[in-house]
């Protein structure tokens, strides 16, 4: 599954010769992120005021990262993604994107939990948690799903399952309830048994 | 129903990012660090004009208080969250959040309470202007009381959330 570790101060990262995407209607947070790209290392980075200019940047440009904010007067984020998602061409169709907001609208939970971005940041901002989820996004293995109603990665992070009552659609989902434990659970001293040094013969 | 195609794909952040060389992060978030600094004046500024603005259509003595503009106020809210990492001891960016809280509560409810928005408002500035100095508790105090400004005059947001998302 995805690696979500918290990133530590010796973890290396090249940003260097990536093309990145700011989109952002807020001018000071463009140039927010914008900043914090240039700390990271970052020298191709393309802004984008309305969803419009983006969509038209996304048609010439190959683009390998997206910073969208969710809300936008003419177009909302969201939307944005889900044109990547089905209608842009490859290879930025696949592109990783994280999606910025202050505040998720009522109304728009379940709308922003489906239009395929990679993940979702909080704002405002800061260049730790930035960078961190660009972190995350490079190490995500996720699969990418793609049918009628969601193209995006896999909205499952752990492999619980699919919920009670339901056919999995992966060959490994479990079928049906698994009941209750036909063990009894471990003793403490089992438990304890694991962490206790042993001398072993080499 | 379709069947889901379900595939793997390799981008080049990931070729790229991690394949070796590039900065350490340690050192990564402290150019960035000092690179947003530079845009803190800036956004101290915009964040004041907001308020102002707030204030004079929408405060206790408010122009327009009496006008139900739900999406120009949700804007102006937004905004201010957006940038207020300049102020990031403050806890302005949550008293902002949870003015966008009532501001789509009563837009979901089709309410308009003047009196809550002036109280969320006057929170804001003074969050703005002495949060930094206030205690954590304090803060959060104040944040706290907006939310139940809120739940008491305009509604609870848990249950609407649970009406749209059925």
């Amino acid at each position: 599954m995805s690696e979500r570790r918290r990133i530590v101060p010796g973890d290396k990262l090249n940003l260097e010769r990536l093309n990145f995407l700011v989109v952002d209607d807020n001018i000071q947070s463009l140039d927010i992120i914008g900043q914090a790209l240039i700390g990271y290392g970052v020298r191709n980075i393309f802004k984008c005021e309305t969803a419009k200019d983006a969509r038209d940047l996304i048609e010439r440009t190959t683009v390998d990262c997206m910073i969208v904010d969710a809300q936008m007067p003419d177009e909302d984020g969201y939307s944005l993604v889900r044109w990547v998602r089905k209608d842009a061409g490859e290879p930025n169709r696949f592109m990783p994107i994280i999606i910025c907001t202050g505040h998720t609208r009522l109304s728009q939970i379940m709308y922003a939990r489906d239009c395929g971005a990679h993940f979702m940041v909080a704002k405002p901002i800061t260049p730790k948690v930035l960078l961190e989820r660009i972190f995350w996004v490079a190490k995500d293995d996720r699969a990418f799903v793609e049918c009628d109603t969601y193209v995006g990665p896999d909205r499952r992070f752990k492999r619980l399952g699919p919920p009670y009552g339901v056919d999995g659609r992966r060959a490994d989902d479990p079928k049906g309830a698994l009941g209750a434990a036909k063990e009894p659970n471990l003793s403490q001293d089992e438990i304890d048994s694991f962490m206790k040094p042993a001398k072993v013969t080499l | 129903m379709s069947e889901a195609k379900v595939f793997k794909v390799k981008t080049r952040l990931a070729t790229v990012a991690l394949g070796g060389g590039g900065l350490s992060v340690g050192e990564a978030v402290k150019r960035a660090e000092a690179a947003v600094e530079l845009t803190y004046e800036a956004s101290l500024a915009e964040i004041d004009r907001l308020l102002s603005a707030l204030e004079s259509g929408y405060g206790m003595e408010g122009a327009t208080r009496e006008t139900a503009d739900y999406d120009r106020l949700y804007a102006m809210a937004s905004q201010i969250i957006d940038i207020s990492i300049c102020l990031r001891d403050s806890q302005l960016d949550n008293a902002a959040r949870a003015f966008c809280d009532l501001i789509d509560l009563s837009a979901e409810l089709e309410v308009w309470d003047p009196e809550a928005i002036a109280v969320h408002i006057q929170v804001m500035r003074l969050l703005r202007q002495s949060g930094a100095e206030m205690g954590a508790a304090e803060r959060a105090k104040l944040v706290q009381g907006l939310h139940q400004v809120t739940r008491k005059r305009v509604g609870d947001a848990e249950k609407v959330a649970s009406r749209l998302a059925s």
